[in-house]
């Protein structure tokens, strides 16, 4: 009897959570891989068209065009917040006069939210009046137009990118550092190393596998960069910030063409799958 | 060593320094006067509150900041509560009890974790569409709802509690359900706590679906909100206004990173669920 009512127990206890997993996220994934081989306009299917959507996706020149902005951003973002995440971490671990207030200031970023870093960001590099031509000027280096430059604006994109997700990075890599035994530090000094070399020859190996998570983690959030760019550029000027999500945007929710934005998300998600599951394979092979 | 030291203080101040000055810039102008932005100064000469008059008793295009900022209190307040009812139970039923499917249920869940957000926006849209929830706070809200990270973490947790704490319940006559609610959820406070934060931050500063799922100002949750003010054209006249708008919104997620910055950091350790 006891038995009998226990058993049911499990199911009462994870079935709604399990419920609503279906129905929002399973049931929603499966869809979106159903829909990209349709022609779905706003009213719903047109015609079954097969791999259609994709193949006509890699003969097109404006994803090609958005699959290199994203590389592009990927190429900047992830080395440079790998660096100075790292740098951050290792700065910040041990105790230190106002350590506390300095942890701060790299972690508030986490709690704004997108649109207002974008709108900040948007403000102080305006041209002439925002603080970072204002800033140039004092050293005597030349304003630009930041986000009207093609060559400045996806560049501009990532610093803010960098200024939001910095500090989640910097607390995932102290996790990592406090597991490094301090002994190990002494030894090196014993012999007669310097704090340069205990980085590359300590903290960096040991760290390899939290390194990799936010190596992971980095490519995966460059792959999914929208707000920021939405907010600041809308993809211009002349589609040199147009990454891939914004391309799924437009399409999706400009043009109506569901099916073949739904293929554009596939195409996203397979190229992260790709790339997490390269690093995985590489940096368990080093290890 | 002293010089070493040293040196690591002036890195981390200038760091610092360059990390906090955007957030510092946008409180001093967001009560200037907005001739002040166009001066070029780094400091306000002329203090208001016109700005803050103007966020919160204007409505423009309609656009109402205190609509905003209503909307996204409920939506954090029933996404948090639903996150925490759907998650405690589960969690503790995924950890410590055997049931059919239990293993393929939560690899699917590990799973999803790994995709995009931006995957199913479109056919999550049209499921709301069709549902008759576009523009509308539940629609807003059911999407979050069975979310990864608290499962993960309450998971973890459940299953390290020793097996003897249930048996020496049972002995005692506890059946399954009173071992669960009257001494695993209390032993799981600090978990529950850090999911709260967690999944509060998660709520109000989310952005994706909320941009895709409402288009009238006002069904919009706040960062919605000032991404479409900031796409008026008057926006960069009004900078004052808009920087205004923008702390206001931020106020209470800079308070609660100000009293809970510790759960929130544990939240976020890899050790507690980010893998």
């Amino acid at each position: 009897m006891a038995s009998q009512r226990s058993s049911l127990l499990p199911y009462l206890l994870a079935g709604p959570y399990v419920l609503m997993f279906a129905i929002f996220v399973a049931y929603p994934v499966g869809r979106a891989l159903y829909m990209s081989l349709f022609d779905w306009g706003i009213f719903g299917p047109n015609a079954f068209v097969g791999f259609n959507n994709y193949l006509s996706l890699f003969g097109d020149r404006r994803f090609w065009g958005s699959f290199w902005v994203t590389s592009g951003f990927a190429a900047m973002y992830v080395p440079m917040i790998v660096v100075v995440s790292l740098l951050l971490a290792v700065l910040l671990h041990r105790k230190l006069t106002g350590i506390a207030i300095f942890r701060t200031a790299f972690f508030l970023p986490i709690v704004i939210n997108v649109a207002v870093a974008a709108i900040a960001f948007n403000w102080l590099l305006e041209p002439n009046i925002g603080f970072v031509d204002k800033m140039l000027k004092l050293v005597g280096l030349p304003g630009q137009n930041w986000l009207a430059q093609p060559g400045w604006a996806l560049f501009a994109i990532s610093l803010v990118a960098l200024w939001i997700n910095v500090g989640f990075m910097v607390i995932i890599l102290l996790a990592g550092l406090e597991n490094i035994p301090d002994e190990l530090y002494e030894a090196a000094r014993l012999d007669g190393s310097r704090p340069i070399h205990d980085l590359f020859y300590i903290t960096i190996p040991l760290l390899r596998p939290i390194l990799l998570i936010v190596i992971v983690l980095s490519i995966v959030h460059a792959f999914q960069v929208f707000g920021e760019v939405l907010i600041m550029t809308q993809g211009g000027p002349f589609g040199s910030t147009t990454v891939m999500t914004m391309l799924l945007y437009e399409e999706g929710f400009e043009r109506f063409a569901l099916g073949r934005a739904a293929a554009i998300g596939v195409v996203i998600t397979i190229i992260i799958a790709t790339l997490s599951f390269i690093q995985f394979r590489f940096f368990r092979r080093q290890v | 060593m002293r010089n070493a030291q040293i040196l690591r203080w002036i890195v981390l101040c200038v760091l610092a320094l360059l990390w906090i000055v955007p957030l510092v810039a946008l409180v001093l102008f967001s009560f200037a006067p907005p001739a002040e932005v166009l001066k070029g100064v780094f400091v306000p000469g002329e203090w208001t509150l016109d700005n803050y008059a103007k966020v919160l008793f204007e409505t423009t295009r309609g656009v109402s900041v205190p609509t905003a900022l209503l909307n996204s209190t409920i939506i954090m307040l029933l996404q948090v509560a639903g996150i925490l009812l759907l998650d405690i139970p589960a969690a503790y039923a995924f950890a410590r009890m055997r049931f059919f499917g239990r293993d393929v249920i939560f690899f699917m869940v590990l799973v999803s974790m790994m995709m995009p957000g931006i995957l199913d926006v479109i056919s999550l849209y049209d499921l709301m569409a069709n549902l008759g929830l576009v523009n509308t706070l539940a629609g807003v809200i059911l999407p979050g709802l069975p979310r990864v990270i608290g499962l993960f973490i309450l998971r973890q947790f459940f299953m390290e509690v020793p097996k003897e704490m249930e048996d020496a319940a049972k002995m005692d006559g506890a059946t399954d359900f009173q071992v669960f609610t009257r001494i695993m959820i209390p032993l799981a406070m600090p978990s529950i706590i850090t999911i709260t934060v967690i999944s509060a931050l998660y709520s109000w500063n989310n952005f994706l679906w909320p941009l895709i799922v409402t288009n009238t100002p006002s069904a919009m949750p706040v960062p919605v909100v000032i991404a479409y003010m900031s796409a008026d054209t008057s926006a960069v006249l009004n900078y004052t206004v808009l920087l205004a708008a923008a702390f206001v919104t931020s106020l209470p997620m800079i308070l609660l990173f100000l009293l809970g910055q510790r759960w929130i950091v544990s939240g976020m350790r890899p050790s507690s669920g980010i893998k």
